[in-house]
């Protein structure tokens, strides 16, 4: 945490992001109703940059009460959820109709191409509520080309003012795939428009008429646009100012209750009456991603990358420190917002940026800077306003300034201190790995001996006759111990973003599940639960290869949640019971048998299924047998065999 | 590990404050006592005061509220007048039908010295429950928050009265209600407290609202608290309990510690106004509200800090506005909420769920398994085997480890589960549960084994050995099935299980056994044989005879040198071939030998 060119700070130069913002603010005054513009870079001939224009009217902020929220598309954008526990990311529905509008409407798509077929690197960008949009198009690229390997050169998100629009899922999902790092958000010290969506649509009512002073292509428009009463711009600036101080503060005090909030559960506070009292307000779902850059409005840059102590420093920062601030610093809030290409111009040339990615070494007062590192921290922290202030009185946002901007570092520590702690779990389960291989080992080995003897491990281990198989099941009990545990993390969120996308994870889990869990279906049937509690897969199934079986899922892009290479199994033990119940039945379960017929012949020629399972004796072999005739003699499966057999 | 505290007392002060739950509930007392008054003056004559008022309002559709208040309303002055009286838990079961779940087993701690008191004055008050009290569970769903709500000594009521609907509604069914309460006097002893905070979610259901200007929550603290140690002496004194909300005129924060907040309610004494008025709370809540600050002067925090749990307290100190002339008895006093407040996060940890382990243990069930296999196969039975501890002494050691590393840990959730009551159907408490019953039917018959193995027959396991904790696990696991019963009902059982379900089994075989000797030595020295020894027997015919009907005996019994088998022999030498019953026709048949082939 130290200061450091722009370029190892955020991965961009300087006049990229020059260049982002101008062109960016140029799209809401000269796009003529067109939603974006595409222009070639001038500092890299590599690039092109995509900006689009913001919208202006409330309906395409808020569809809807309280913050017109919804369930990402997951068609068009399928990466963002969480994968164990299969959460979808919840987005501004506003903004993402319209970006869908812009891409099923719009010549996006052919311009995109253009740029693939050139081999430029492709930056998306936009101003306001311009910037949704750009994340939105960033992030359908990164799905429909990256992901998908069609397009090796990722593309950039870089963000101007832009309010926030997604939950916390979003941010995880985004880490999870390593796409954080492609997404820049410039902020300015004061600007209102990032908070706007911690606040309810219906305590800002006022929220057109400020949109309406914000836009900066309003003074351009033509007379019949402007049906409503006879404004000039100057009436709209002077109205403006008449509400921003009320307009501030409402969105102040709600985005003190969401960072409230937030700290409250980083701190880890398991008090009940903070959900109790919580219900009673309408609490914002939306938080930030990717990287910050708050410009501090003197010249300062301080970079962010944990989306917990942005939440924070977005609410600290903007903090009045007196009454009298107020109407100036509202109407800041306002001027700000357009005052990106300005302020970055200047701050671009003259500073390096700070950033804060050691949150938990942040000094807590004055005195505790002692080294120069913190004391660059602190510097960088007073310029954001979390600095010893003289207080006076200030209204409505219940503390005094110096005890906020205290308050406001035991935040951002905690968030830091959240980080470390998920940190710190990801080390204890990795030291579950080797130890995970040798139990897993000698289940292998235990496969391999009741496979020289002419018996499944499966079959075996459901009759349970021989110390081995005893054995086995302690170590399928010891292994489940060590994955629930890591399951019971990932249910809670207590690991790093990235875990579900580690390799060796993933093929662990998948070498584990594959291995293990016909034990526990054989032991399932073994105990007859499935007569008491229901089908395996219904009732019985662990989390731990629920999990595991989405893990892999979502790493080869293949469709989820159907019977798989680790859990025929129990779909055979349900047929054997339905069929040897009720002779008759067969053409019911019909569709059953050949999903697990077609299956059986794709596991098998892809070696995720060992030829164990055909030894005569095995429970598969004896359901097979059950089949009638007319079925087994003209399956692929039975063709599969004899040439097998005849090999 | 990483294991740096956070205090997030302010953040919780300012998410309860910005929800503005605590208006609208003030207003409601307001309200109600709004209408006493007009009551009072309807009926134009001085109407006998009653024990309390309430209120019950929708705040919106699925939040009820239900405020208490007395009428006359109580000042200080009223409470000291009425005495500071404690009634202790043992009497509260016969004044109090109510309230009888508070001196049961259940709710007592188990550290403590099993008993606790509270304000007789309260309790007394709430001696009888109108019916729609008693039956707003039963109206209130899954979606709906039930807020108990009261002012002064009604908000003593209102937190009685919260423990009573905590003990009686489902949780499965209904959302666990809270209880916000505004300037009200300390209700209970330490014991109180302490029973409370040992639950798994009632001691995050409470939140006083107490402004530092305010007499009567600190009214009945006494000098004792001030305790540093924190060892009180035998008398009862009270004490704090739940979340404590403190405010002043410069701010506001939360504290869950209960001796910090008692030792914050004495330090903030001398702001206090006089005891004969009723204190408002609609101005310091407008204050908090509209936070007309009044500013500290700029002096930091007393001495740098870089300690986030410690500068949180600091904060949370200054917020109620004590000022700088105290800063050394601050300091001190910051000291004390420190180390109070790192013990009680530590204690509240080590009360979480223990069930973390439960897979571990299932490990040792398996191995148990094996074990009984293994006996099994030597046509023995892993009850007589461990009992005659012959042969594979390896093994046995190992079974030793096994069983006391599962007694330790059911005897640890027997005792964490008695502190907060397990509310039936949870699916905590089946899964836990079930897991407890296979334990009792795998582990009690190796006590019972080392039992007589250590003391021969001179004593008699149930009534001298069996461990408490087993006993619980069988009540809790008949209370849950009966009430499951209802609902399974279809499971009737087709074959021998693999463990016998009555865990004592073998200490009724004990027992059978001793009697059968006291016969053959009575026949050998007078031929005097007692009528009952005989009738024990013939009881203990027909409870084996039920068991082998009810496939709920395990065929391991038959086995050749089980003791079962061995008393069978004798029973039947003693008895004559002249005896015959339902069971020995059974046995002499030797009907058991299906099931023994296929064990």
């Amino acid at each position: 945490m130290a200061e450091r060119g722009i370029v190892e700070a955020i991965g961009v130069s300087e006049e990229l992001i020059k260049e982002a913002c101008s062109l960016s603010m140029k799209t809401h005054k000269s796009s003529y109703g067109k939603p974006y513009i595409v222009d070639k870079s001038s500092a890299s001939l590599d690039t092109v940059l995509i900006s689009f224009a913001a919208t202006w009217v409330v309906n395409d902020w808020y569809a809807h009460k309280p913050f017109g929220q919804t369930k990402i598309d997951p068609t068009l954008f399928p990466s963002a959820r969480s994968i164990s526990n299969d959460e979808k990311a919840v987005v501004n529905v506003a903004f993402q109709r319209r970006f869908k509008e812009i891409l099923q409407t719009s010549s996006l798509k052919d311009k995109v191409s253009d740029a693939m077929k050139q081999m430029k690197k492709i930056v998306f960008t936009g101003h306001s509520a311009g910037g949704p949009i750009a994340t939105f198009a960033t992030l359908w690229f990164l799905e429909s080309y990256i992901r998908l390997e069609k397009y090796h050169i990722p593309p950039l998100c870089v963000t101007f003012g832009a309010p926030l629009t997604s939950n916390w899922i979003f941010s995880h999902a985004l880490g999870r795939e390593n796409w954080s790092r492609f997404y820049i958000h410039f902020v300015m010290r004061y600007d209102i428009v990032p908070r706007v969506l911690l606040t309810p649509l219906s305590s800002i009512e006022q929220l057109q008429k400020i949109l309406h002073f914000l836009n900066p292509g309003a003074k351009n428009r033509l007379p019949e646009k402007r049906k409503h009463g006879s404004r000039n711009s100057m009436d709209v600036s002077a109205e403006a100012a008449h509400d921003a101080p009320d307009f501030f503060l409402t969105v102040m005090r709600s985005a003190f209750c969401v960072t409230n909030y937030a700290a409250c559960n980083q701190m880890e506070c398991a008090n009940q009456i903070l959900e109790s009292v919580t219900s009673f307000v309408e609490l914002s779902p939306y938080r930030a991603f990717g990287t910050y850059v708050f410009c501090s409005g003197n010249g300062k840059l301080v970079v962010v990358k944990n989306p917990d102590a942005v939440l924070q420093l977005l609410f600290y920062a903007s903090q009045i420190s007196s009454e009298a601030e107020l109407a100036e610093v509202a109407q800041r809030s306002l001027l700000e917002h357009l005052g990106y290409e300005k302020e970055l111009q200047e701050s671009l040339q003259m500073t390096d940026m700070v950033e804060l990615n050691n949150l938990e070494g942040i000094p807590l007062t004055s005195d505790g800077a002692t080294d120069d590192e913190s004391a660059t921290i602190n510097a960088a922290l007073n310029d954001l306003g979390l600095e010893e202030v003289l207080f006076q009185r200030i209204v409505d946002i219940p503390y005094n300034v110096e005890m906020q901007s205290t308050r406001a570092r035991i935040c951002l520590r905690a968030a830091g201190a959240l980080e470390k702690r998920k940190i710190g779990n990801q080390i204890k389960i990795d030291n579950h790995r080797q130890n995970i291989k040798d139990l897993l080992n000698r289940i292998e080995e235990y496969r391999e001996r009741c496979e020289t003897h002419k018996v499944g491990y499966y079959d075996a281990f459901r009759r349970q006759k021989d110390a081995e198989d005893f054995e086995s099941n302690v170590r399928r009990l010891e292994l489940a111990g060590m994955w629930d545990e890591l399951n019971e993390m990932l249910k809670k969120y207590q690991l790093p973003d990235g875990f579900e996308n580690r390799k060796e994870w993933i093929e662990l889990g998948t070498m584990y599940r594959r291995l293990v869990e016909p034990l526990d279906i054989a032991n399932y049937y073994r105990h007859y639960k499935n007569e008491d509690t229901g089908p395996y897969m219904i009732k019985g199934r662990p989390r731990r290869y629920r999990y595991t079986q989405r893990w892999r899922e979502h790493a080869e892009k293949m469709p989820g949640g159907t019977i798989s290479e680790s859990c025929f199994w129990a779909e055979v033990e349900e047929l054997c019971a339905e069929l040897s119940s009720n002779q008759t039945a067969f053409e019911k379960v019909k569709e059953r048998v050949q999903h697990v017929e077609q299956g059986m012949l794709k596991w098998l020629r892809g070696k995720e299924v060992g030829l164990d399972v055909l030894l005569e004796d095995s429970t598969f072999a004896k359901w097979w047998r059950m089949l009638p005739l007319h079925f087994t003699s003209r399956s692929e499966l039975a063709n599969y065999l004899r040439e097998k057999q005849s090999s | 590990m990483y294991d740096r505290r956070f205090s997030s007392g302010l953040e919780l002060a300012s998410s309860v404050v910005n929800s503005n739950i605590l208006h609208q509930l003030w207003t409601q007392v307001e309200e109600l006592y709004k209408d006493m008054e007009t009551r009072k003056n309807l009926n134009d004559q001085p109407t006998l005061p009653l024990p309390f008022c309430y209120k019950i309002s929708h705040l919106s559709p699925n939040c009820v509220v239900i405020v208490f208040v007395t009428s006359p309303p109580c000042a200080a002055s009223h409470l000291q007048a009425a005495g500071r009286e404690l009634i202790p838990s043992s009497t509260i079961k016969d004044h109090f039908p109510h309230f009888d779940f508070l001196s049961s087993e259940d709710f007592l701690s188990s550290e403590d010295d099993q008993s606790f008191s509270i304000h007789k004055d309260a309790i007394t008050r709430l001696a009888s429950l109108p019916d729609d009290l008693s039956d707003i569970a039963k109206q209130i769903g899954k979606s709906t928050t039930l807020i108990v709500s009261g002012h002064s000594l009604g908000g003593s009521i209102a937190s009685l009265y919260t423990l009573w609907l905590l003990n009686n509604i489902d949780t499965a069914n209904v959302k666990i209600p809270i209880c916000i309460t505004f300037g009200s006097p300390l209700m209970g002893d330490n014991g109180l407290q302490q029973a409370i905070f040992e639950s798994r979610t009632w001691y995050s259901c409470f939140l006083h609202v107490a402004s530092i200007y305010d007499p009567v929550p600190s009214l009945f603290i006494s000098q004792h608290n001030l305790n540093i140690n924190g060892s009180y002496p035998q008398a009862r004194i009270y004490k704090p309990f739940g979340t404590y909300l403190l405010c002043s005129h410069s701010g506001y924060a939360c504290f869950e510690d209960s001796n910090s907040v008692s030792e914050l309610l004495v330090s903030l004494a001398p702001q206090r106004a006089e005891c004969q008025q009723i204190f408002d709370y609609r101005s310091t809540l407008q204050g908090l509200k509209h936070n007309n600050i009044i500013c500290q002067e700029t002096s930091l925090l007393g001495e740098p800090t870089n300690d986030p749990h410690r500068t949180g307290i600091i904060l949370r100190i200054k917020a109620l506005g004590i000022n700088s002339t105290q800063i050394n008895d601050n300091n001190t006093l910051i000291a004390k909420i420190l180390r109070w407040e790192e013990k009680y996060m530590k204690r509240r940890k080590s009360l979480s769920n223990p069930s973390k382990k439960l897979n571990d243990m299932k490990v040792y069930m398996a191995l148990l398994e094996w074990y009984k296999k293994y006996a099994k196969d030597n046509g023995i039975g892993y009850y007589d085997s461990y009992k005659m501890m012959e042969g594979w002494s390896r093994r046995d050691m190992d079974v030793e480890m096994y069983k006391t590393s599962l007694t330790n840990y059911w005897k640890n959730v027997v005792e964490w589960a008695k502190g907060k009551p397990q509310k039936k159907g949870s699916s905590f408490r089946i899964c836990w549960l079930f897991a407890g019953m296979n334990y009792r039917r795998m582990v009690e018959p190796l006590d019972i084994a080392e039992f007589y193995r250590e003391n021969g027959r001179v004593k008699d396991y149930l009534t001298q050995g069996r461990s408490e904790h087993y006993m619980h696990l069988e009540q809790w696991q008949r209370d849950e099935s009966k009430s499951l019963r209802s609902q399974n009902n279809a499971n009737e059982r087709k074959m021998a299980c693999s463990l016998t379900e009555d865990s004592c089994f073998w200490a009724h075989v004990e027992n059978a056994i001793t009697i059968c000797k006291s016969i053959e030595d009575a026949n050998v020295s007078s031929g005097n044989v007692d009528a009952q020894s005989w009738q024990s027997l013939v009881e203990f015919e027909h409870y084996v005879m039920s068991l082998i009907k009810g496939y709920s005996v395990s065929p391991e019994i038959f086995l050749k040198r089980s003791s079962f088998m061995k008393w069978w022999d004798d029973y039947k030498a003693i008895r004559g071939c002249s005896y015959i019953s339902e069971f020995t026709e059974y046995m002499n048949k030797c009907t058991y030998i299906d099931l023994l082939k296929n064990l």
